[in-house]
């Protein structure tokens, strides 16, 4: 099971799914996040099967 | 998805370039466009003394690490905004990052500068938005240190920051900020130079550089900043990007080939009767904001 944290929502996914599906799944434009794995950047092609995913907004400012 | 420059698995796919890069690779192409930023605008002599403005976040942060990495001489500028536990958190992560590299900070703060008053005070006092207020609070500091010690002042705005505000500023055709809007601006007699290395690498590019480099940044965003103007325009950029990648780069880039035409004669300043910085009037704003509020 892949869990997706993004801000205080917390999603989740079975199976096999990519960063790409993710961002799609939540509606969400590649250019506005970044996906981190176990702190590490996530390959957006690379099918996770389990495991923490966070969503970290790019966008800042006011 | 393959890195372009050595083959390993890419981590961020950049449309505007159409490459793909892995970790590694994404640091060294950051630094590779603040380089080309700094060559081509003429932003940093080598023997340059730069004063870094810093907040905590991902492009502030970022900013002094690439500098530093570049063989610049820094020092990091953190502003308390006595905006609650916000600027605390923020104030952590930046002795945090300077203690981790030995690096120097030298720290300003709102409540020093106007009886214990920070900006959510001041601007409830003075019935103005905190947002402009934090600004005008900003460059003030900002300048007046870098001014007093010799440093060139750089700051962490991205190409996100410069086009979403070259957008605002074409929409009204604000000839003067439109002047203003440069990577570099020149010193002269109260003011300090200031430059901006960042202003050819994205938002995204510098989140991904933070991360990659274990920049341990603050995620939180300033409270007042819910419902900026800019943040609409940086949507806007982004949903254009995305239909026609790299058009932030050009919206941008192309400006600064005729940004000459908006500049005209300097306005005339005098020094502020109080402080002595340059001003249009008798006093400076950050000088009539303390008179107005000791009345």
């Amino acid at each position: 099971m892949v869990v997706v944290l993004h801000g205080d929502k917390r999603f989740t996914f079975q199976g096999k799914i990519t960063g790409f599906e993710i961002l799609k799944a939540l509606g969400l434009r590649e250019e506005e996040v970044l996906l981190v794995k176990d702190g590490k950047l996530l390959p957006m092609d690379l099918p996770v099967e389990e495991g923490e995913i966070r969503v970290i907004p790019v966008i800042s400012g006011g | 998805m393959r890195c372009r420059m050595c083959g390993q698995r890419a981590v961020l796919r950049l449309k505007a370039y159409n490459i793909n890069l892995c970790q590694e690779c994404l640091k060294k192409f950051v630094r590779r466009r603040v380089q080309k930023a700094i060559r081509d605008y003429r932003l940093l002599k080598r023997d340059d003394r730069v004063l870094v403005a810093v907040s905590g976040g991902k492009d502030s942060l970022s900013l002094w690490d690439l500098l530093q990495g570049l063989g610049y001489r820094t020092k990091g500028l953190y502003i308390h905004l006595g905006i609650g536990e916000y600027s605390d958190r923020s104030e952590r992560a930046v002795l945090e990052f300077a203690r981790q590299r030995n690096l120097e900070v030298h720290i300003e703060r709102v409540r020093d500068h106007f009886d214990g008053l920070g900006i959510p005070e001041l601007s409830r006092l003075d019935h103005r938005p905190p947002c402009s207020l934090c600004g005008m609070i900003k460059r003030y500091l900002m300048n007046k240190v870098a001014y007093e010690g010799g440093w060139t002042l750089a700051t962490g705005h991205n190409l996100d920051d410069e086009a979403a505000a070259l957008l605002g500023n074409v929409l009204d055709w604000k000839e003067g900020y439109l002047a203003r809007q440069s990577p570099r601006l020149e010193p002269r007699e109260g003011f300090a130079a200031r430059v901006k290395p960042l202003v050819l690498c994205s938002e995204r590019e510098m989140a991904a550089y933070a991360i990659s480099s274990g920049i341990q940044y603050i995620l939180e965003e300033c409270p007042f900043s819910h419902g900026a103007t800019s943040l609409l325009y940086k949507d806007l950029l982004n949903q254009l990007e995305e239909h026609s990648p790299g058009s932030k780069l050009r919206f941008y880039q192309n400006f600064l080939k005729i940004a000459h035409l908006f500049r005209t004669e300097q306005v005339q300043l005098t020094p502020c009767q109080n402080c002595g910085y340059p001003t249009t009037g008798d006093l400076c704003n950050f000088c009539r904001l303390k008179e107005r509020l000791s009345r």
